[in-house]
């Protein structure tokens, strides 16, 4: 057993930090049948400080599992239906003109639905790009900017995005920029007979969610400076770097894969949000220290929405899951 | 850093310590080894002492270099243990870490340590630690060969190598002794070559050393050759006679060649010497010569042999007292009875008596000369050459005894002028009479000379005795002989029946 006496407080908090993710497992399981490894992917962005877009064909549970998140972390949450028709001043908020007492005109910022903490954006690729654009600054810099003054949002705060398959009618893909400003991009499937049996039971009971809150704001923020603090090995930072670098295909030793099957690679942010989801997951997992498994674990989510595959690809029936798992493998070799 | 990594930390030093000796006595024992053995078959020529010097060099080259080259920092163990045990990195990040501070990093490295004490310290196992085991098998094996090879270098010359006679070189001297009084030598020869021999005996008894057996050898084999060694007077005689001869001296001097004596019978010599008869009484044109032409052309010939043979004789600077050299002056110079009590005239005073002759009556003296001085040279060089044979083989025997060299018996080189061609040139001059397969091939019916029995009996006959006896030895129980030198002897045997060729 660890001797947490010269550890005090740390030590404490490591215990705490299981003890509430396994609160939000349990509160989740309550309204979310199966899907355990997107439950726990989410908890791990949200631990991160990351955004999390979900794509799924709808019906698959994917609101329902974020609003679901809301109730259990007990925080301001707001939901964004993306239309066609949506326009960014229905997402940021708009200044309005209002009297006051003496019948003088002034404006005044009305603040948009993004000003919550926990933000469902559904639907997010069935909005056009201009209003899909109005979440770039917001999901990186927590902030929105209306006629040169900005307002902050509150910290935590995350965007839970969803997406129908881009095959689905009426949808826009999403522009790469923002497209990396998600931490992962989720893939939610279809469930299996037995947890759909399971679904089906439990909507027969009652529609509604019953999770409960068991945490908070200050608790997320605790656990992600407590996760900010688990170190990282040289080594495995510098693998984690040459697998984000190996899937640029212009880079010269990057591996056959990527010159072959990639058309462009994940940025910067890959593997910054790499590492920080690393550290969560390693946390989660009961260790102290981020190992190779809790990197490959997560390369997936954090790279796929970030690298396109090339037409090679496409033509020799490869996903961009199928390239990734291939530029482990390769990159794997070297370490 | 944690009791439990550094637990591993000693298992390692002790894996690596153990590798580096098992690397020094490898590669050591092997270098050694192979020294060793190049020096035995004499590819390299070195003192034992490098070899020991270079085999220790070699295991402390190797051990040094073992132990930088296996010499890994914490880090590296720190990988290994993840690699081996599935740690997940805890050991590396506890590594890389383990001067931060902060209590997260505390929290890393007890649990680090603590996923490290569930570890058994046995688990953590030397890497091919097979190969070192192997390659010191591989050095010990190639030191052994080393150690175990035939030697086939010479004996240092400041080496003492200790001698002592063996039973078979006593028994074999001493049926030499028995050989030589069952000989047909003369009987002084006989009592000189037997005490010779027994004298070596009763000195190679004494010897303690190689080189002490070697001087008394030598010795013991110059004196067999001065007693028994007939060339020593007819080499030098012949030789003498032979320089500056003319046809009539080359055909007299041919005649006592005991060299060429194939069938060493009466009739070699005989002819021989008839034919230095009739070469003396020839007269190309006697029908129509006068009395006188013919007598002075007997003086003139007889003339010239006793002067040329007086010449020879003195030139040859060999003793008045030695046999051949008495029995040549005695048929120059005789004048009196012969040993059948007929009257005895030497070519000298048949010389001197030419006037009071006919030449029908000079020619009939000259038979009768020749008649009774063929009988005693012919019995001095009979017995010049049975001494020889003798000491021949007493002398090859020993050789083969001992390994010693043989004494060259030199012969004399007779050849008419018109024979030597341009092959002669390139004959050795030493190989006159020396060296195997120079000798004379006999055919089966051919008599030559039993070396036990001192008789002549025909080479089949012989060869099959020695030949049965050869198989009799060599299929007996006492028998020591490896298959390789049974081989070697059988095969021997087989060439001298079917002879011997160049590459033989």
């Amino acid at each position: 057993m660890i001797n947490a006496e010269n550890n005090g407080i740390e030590m404490e908090n490591v215990k705490l930090f299981s003890s509430k993710v396994e609160s939000i497992k349990r509160e989740l399981g309550r309204d979310v049948v199966g899907q355990d490894d997107i439950i726990e992917n989410v908890i791990i962005a949200i631990i991160a400080g990351g955004n999390v877009l979900l794509e799924g064909v709808p019906g698959v549970g994917k609101t329902r599992l974020v609003r679901s998140l809301g109730r259990v972390l007990s925080l301001p949450f707001s939901r964004i239906q993306f239309t066609p028709d949506l326009m960014p001043s229905d997402v940021t908020g708009t200044n309005v003109v209002e009297k006051d007492e003496n019948g003088r005109l002034n404006t005044k910022f009305k603040k948009g639905p993004i000003f919550a903490n926990l933000v469902l954006a559904d639907e997010i690729n069935r909005a056009t790009p201009k209003t899909q654009s109005a979440m770039l600054e917001v999901m990186q810099e927590h902030k929105v900017t209306v006629n040169n003054v900005s307002y902050a949002i509150e910290e935590p705060f995350f965007v839970l995005a969803t997406e129908n398959p881009i095959e689905q009618d009426g949808t826009y893909p999403l522009p790469e920029a923002q497209m990396d400003r998600f931490m992962f991009k989720l893939i939610v499937k279809f469930p299996s007979v037995e947890e759909l049996r399971g679904i089906v039971k439990m909507t027969q009971i009652t529609m509604a969610e019953t999770a409960e809150a068991v945490v908070g704001g200050e608790d997320i923020l605790a656990m992600r400076r407590l996760a900010s603090t688990v170190p990282v090995a040289e080594e495995v930072l510098d693998y984690t770097v040459r697998l984000v670098s190996g899937t640029h295909p212009e880079l010269d030793d990057s591996p056959a894969t990527a010159k072959k099957y990639v058309k462009y690679g994940a940025s910067p942010r890959a593997a910054q949000g790499l590492i920080t989801a690393a550290k969560v997951r390693a946390l989660m997992c009961g260790r102290y220290n981020v190992s190779y498994e809790d990197i490959d674990a997560l390369a997936v989510p954090v790279l796929r929405h970030r690298i396109k595959i090339s037409y090679s690809a496409v033509n020799d029936k490869l996903t961009t899951d199928d390239v990734i798992a291939m530029i482990i493998k390769e990159t794997k070799k070297v370490r | 850093m944690g009791a439990n990594f550094l637990r591993f930390k000693n298992k390692a030093f002790i894996i690596r310590l153990s590798k580096s000796i098992l690397s020094g006595a490898a590669v050591g024992t092997l270098t050694a080894g192979v020294l060793l053995l190049l020096m035995k078959l004499m590819v390299m020529e070195l003192i034992p002492w490098i070899v020991i010097v270079s085999g220790l060099g070699g295991a402390m080259l190797s051990f040094g270099l073992s132990f930088l080259l296996l010499g890994g920092s914490d880090m590296t163990l720190a990988r290994r243990l993840d690699t081996e045990f599935s740690l997940k990195e805890k050991v590396r990040t506890m590594v890389e870490y383990r001067d931060g501070e902060g209590a997260m990093l505390a929290i890393q490295r007890e649990d680090a340590e603590e996923s490290l004490s569930r570890i058994p310290t046995k688990s953590f196992k030397a890497k091919r630690l097979w190969i070192y085991i192997v390659a010191v098998c591989l050095g010990a094996a190639m030191l052994l060969v080393g150690i175990f090879a035939p030697d086939q270098r010479k004996p240092d010359e400041d080496e003492i190598v200790p001698f002592e006679l063996s039973a078979m070189q006593r028994a074999g001297i001493n049926e030499l002794i028995s050989y030589v009084d069952g000989s047909g030598a003369e009987a002084a020869v006989k009592s000189a070559l037997k005490d010779e021999l027994a004298k070596l005996l009763e000195q190679l008894e004494d010897a303690e050393t190689v080189p002490e057996m070697q001087a008394i050898l030598s010795t013991s084999l110059t004196e067999i050759t001065k007693i028994t060694y007939d060339s020593s007077s007819v080499t030098e005689i012949l030789t003498s006679m032979w320089t500056g001869a003319d046809a009539l001296m080359r055909v007299f001097a041919k005649s006592l060649d005991t060299s060429k004596w194939d069938e060493p019978e009466w009739g070699d010599f005989a002819e021989g010497f008839m034919a230095f008869r009739n070469e003396l009484g020839y007269t190309g044109e006697a029908e129509t010569s006068t009395e006188d032409e013919l007598i002075a052309d007997l003086r003139w010939k007889l003339d010239a042999i006793c002067l040329k043979t007086d010449n020879s004789l003195k030139n040859s600077r060999i003793a008045e007292d030695d046999k051949l050299y008495a029995v040549i002056a005695r048929f120059l110079y005789a004048d009196g009875v012969s040993s059948d009590g007929k009257s005895l005239s030497g070519l000298k005073k048949l010389l001197t008596s030419l006037d009071s002759m006919t030449h029908a009556q000079a020619l009939i003296e000259l038979d009768h000369t020749f008649e009774v001085m063929s009988n005693e040279i012919y019995a001095v060089l009979a017995e010049l050459k049975i001494n020889a044979n003798t000491g021949e083989y007493v002398l090859s025997k020993l050789s083969v005894l001992f390994g010693a060299p043989i004494p060259k018996f030199e012969r004399p080189n007779l050849k008419d002028p018109g024979e030597s061609g341009s092959n002669d040139e390139d004959k050795d001059e030493d190989s006159v009479g020396g060296g195997v397969g120079e000798g004379v091939q006999y055919g089966s019916n051919d008599l030559v000379l039993d070396p036990i029995t001192g008789k002549y009996v025909e080479y089949g006959t012989l060869y099959s005795a020695y030949n049965a006896l050869m198989i009799e030895k060599l299929e007996g129980p006492q028998c020591s002989y490896t298959e390789e030198q049974k081989k070697a002897i059988q095969k021997y045997f087989a060439l001298l029946y079917s002879g011997f060729d160049d590459e033989d």
